[in-house]
């Protein structure tokens, strides 16, 4: 499908992102004045000892000044258009868009790699698998993919960190930076990172790959089973040709949608890993905020969170029609 | 005498059945088909029509064996050939267009690309120009040339399979094997698509193999036609013959179970019972038990096969008695 026969498509896509993106900016305002209270009286009362100047100081930079709810979410929106997401509780003053900004990098870094990795690695075992149906690499790749699917991933996480970190050595228990007083060379810097990031995305991978590895298996093996396959053997094509061009292609798309859903999750999802790993990333951010109560960051991250999600989902669509022609039909 | 386009000895086909039995879905079959003809095979599900045309492409399901037998494509025995010689003689020489009309085409590759890969998979040939022989293909068999830029889901059933025959012929084999390649469309198009066979048969020169249940359809098209019962041919004649006296009392049975087109309607009489079970040896001959004409030789004696003129095949113990309806 070429990209100019998008057009009515993609105008219909990008309508229902931008609804979706307006329903989340609302349930993320609307969430935490349901759950009541008065963050600047608590605030207030946790370190000025509650002065009524101190809490009016507060609600006016929280943004609860006006009493209209209307206005509020007027406000809410008009300065989340700005950037301005609030301040945080736990990290006064600093705003919200600077913590997690600063945490945001490593989350994404961490997750989109380990989640590119696990696609690339569980999709291809799983052409491979079917392809060789009942011989000894499909045997193994997926009894191997149920053991890992099987086990719990904390515990498969902290194993790793004992096994390779605590008893061998080899890597980084936790952080994402080497401890150094002074600053790194570019290089160094970079080595140290990767190795930081070893651990924490190989333990993502091999919790996920067999998720990838199956669905792709059994897709395969139903696509391997259809006529224009045997079809397409007959007429002498490449068995490498049959086995990506025919077959994965054609069965490559529930894959690529749960691609495209842990995309979304990027931003989140690496939440285990990261308290694990001590990992300074959005999942431990969150994580934190919950444990201190800090709103501001629950909903800044969440906002995040939620963009992701929908540009992930926006993307998966757009590339869709590239992926089966027949999408364009609904 | 010419040698025959294609030439089939002896050709037995199995399936393993549970419990250790095993089905023997083609019997022994021998048959010719000239150059430049149309051989039709007709017989109701389960004859081993199916299993025929598969075995002579060496296609058959892994499960399936043959157990016996020879496959000349002239001089050539595709038995003896090695899969990758296989691989090369299939398309070039002999070409198949499968049963399923709206599957036969991978839905995400463009038809056009789709012919291309038959073409570039035996000549060293640029992709460009296998796409011109690919739209000189689709004008060939009725389709617009322009149709090489669509996917199969955007083409009706009938035109896919018309895609379907053109991607068959793009190396110019010198036969052609199809395998019920109308069943599933509706009458319309079933006729459009055997006539252009037909036409474009003639223009080519090529042989046709046509398995078909429909036996009124393939009398249209084929110079001469088979059927097939229980695994093996109970009579082989031309169509005019087919049409005007058939031997065989399954062939009458199976030309009568169609309602004329023309004359007052009537119902059309079935044929009572069912086919034997492939995997027992029969002792007499394989239709005694449903034939409304067997006499008791017939169920215990075999009849041979009788050749009642040239490229004709006959397999009845009464074949020769005249007064019979």
């Amino acid at each position: 499908m070429r990209f100019w026969t998008l057009g009515p498509y993609f105008f219909k896509k990008l309508m229902f992102a931008i609804i979706t993106v307006w329903l989340a900016i609302t349930a993320d305002f609307a969430l935490p004045r349901l759950m009541g209270g008065n963050p600047a009286l608590a605030l207030a009362s946790k370190t000025a000892l509650g002065s009524p100047a101190v809490v009016k100081a507060l609600e006016r930079a929280f943004g609860l000044y006006h009493t209209s709810v209307l206005q509020q979410y007027g406000d809410f929106i008009v300065q989340m258009l700005h950037g301005n997401l609030g301040i945080s509780y736990e990290y006064y003053p600093e705003s919200v868009t600077q913590v997690v900004f600063s945490a945001l990098p490593y989350t994404v870094g961490l997750v989109l790699s380990a989640t590119v990795l696990s696609f690339l690695l569980g999709t291809l075992l799983g052409v491979v698998a079917a392809w060789h149906q009942g011989r000894r690499v499909d045997d193994w790749s997926v009894g191997v993919a149920f053991i890992f699917f099987a086990i719990p991933y904390f515990w498969l996480a902290m194993l790793l960190v004992y096994v390779f970190a605590f008893l061998l050595g080899w890597l980084p228990m936790g952080q994402a930076l080497p401890v150094s007083v002074v600053p790194l060379p570019p290089l160094a810097l970079g080595l140290g990172i990767i190795r930081h990031a070893v651990l924490p995305v190989a333990s993502l991978v091999l919790a996920t790959a067999a998720s990838y590895l199956l669905i792709m298996r059994d897709n395969m093996l139903s696509v391997l089973a259809e006529d224009y396959m045997m079809l397409a053997r007959a007429k002498g094509v490449p068995n490498r040709r049959l086995m990506f061009r025919y077959a994965a292609r054609a069965a490559l798309l529930p894959s690529f949608t749960q691609l495209m859903l842990s995309l979304g999750s990027v931003v989140g999802g690496a939440l285990v890993t990261e308290v694990v790993f001590s990992y300074p990333g959005l999942g431990n951010l969150i994580y934190n905020a919950i444990l201190n109560h800090d709103y501001p960051v629950i909903q800044g991250a969440f906002l995040i969170l939620a963009l992701s999600v929908i540009s992930a989902n926006f993307v998966a669509d757009l590339l869709y029609p590239l992926l089966d022609p027949r999408v364009m039909l609904n | 005498m010419p040698t025959p386009c294609l030439r089939v000895v002896g050709l037995s086909v199995d399936y393993p059945g549970s419990a250790g039995k095993v089905y023997h879905a083609v019997q022994n079959v021998s048959f010719t088909v000239h150059h430049g003809e149309i051989f039709g095979i007709a017989g109701e599900s389960g004859c081993g029509k199916s299993s025929l045309a598969h075995a002579i492409v060496r296609l058959l399901k892994p499960s399936a064996t043959v157990a016996s037998g020879h496959v000349y494509l002239d001089d050539l025995d595709l038995m003896t050939l090695n899969e990758a010689m296989m691989r090369s003689v299939r398309w070039e020489k002999v070409a198949i267009v499968p049963q399923s009309a709206m599957n036969n085409l991978s839905p995400v590759l463009r038809i056009g690309a789709q012919i291309v890969d038959a073409i570039v998979a035996h000549e060293s040939t640029s992709r460009n120009r296998a796409l011109d022989r690919a739209r000189e293909l689709l004008r060939r068999v009725g389709l617009a040339p322009e149709l090489v830029a669509s996917y199969p889901h955007q083409l009706s059933g009938g035109m896919r399979q018309r895609a379907v025959i053109a991607m068959a012929l793009a190396l110019n084999p010198q036969l052609l094997v199809m395998d019920e390649p109308t069943t599933a469309l509706d009458v319309v198009v079933q006729a459009g698509i055997m006539h252009q066979i037909k036409q474009v048969q003639r223009e080519f020169g090529f042989s046709v193999l046509v398995i078909t249940h429909d036996l009124p359809l393939l009398m249209q098209v084929a110079d001469r036609v088979g059927i097939m019962y229980a695994g093996s041919f109970v009579e082989i004649v031309p169509s005019p013959v087919m049409l005007e006296h058939p031997r065989h009392p399954y062939s009458r049975a199976l030309m009568q179970a169609f309602p004329p087109l023309l004359g007052p309607s009537r119902r059309a009489p079935s044929i009572e019972g069912t086919p034997p079970d492939l995997s027992i040896a029969l002792k007499g001959c394989s239709f005694a038990a449903r034939c409304p004409e067997a006499v008791a030789m017939c169920g215990v004696k075999a009849p041979v096969a009788m050749s009642p003129g040239q490229d004709q095949l006959v397999v009845c113990h009464r074949w020769e008695e005249p007064s019979r309806v």
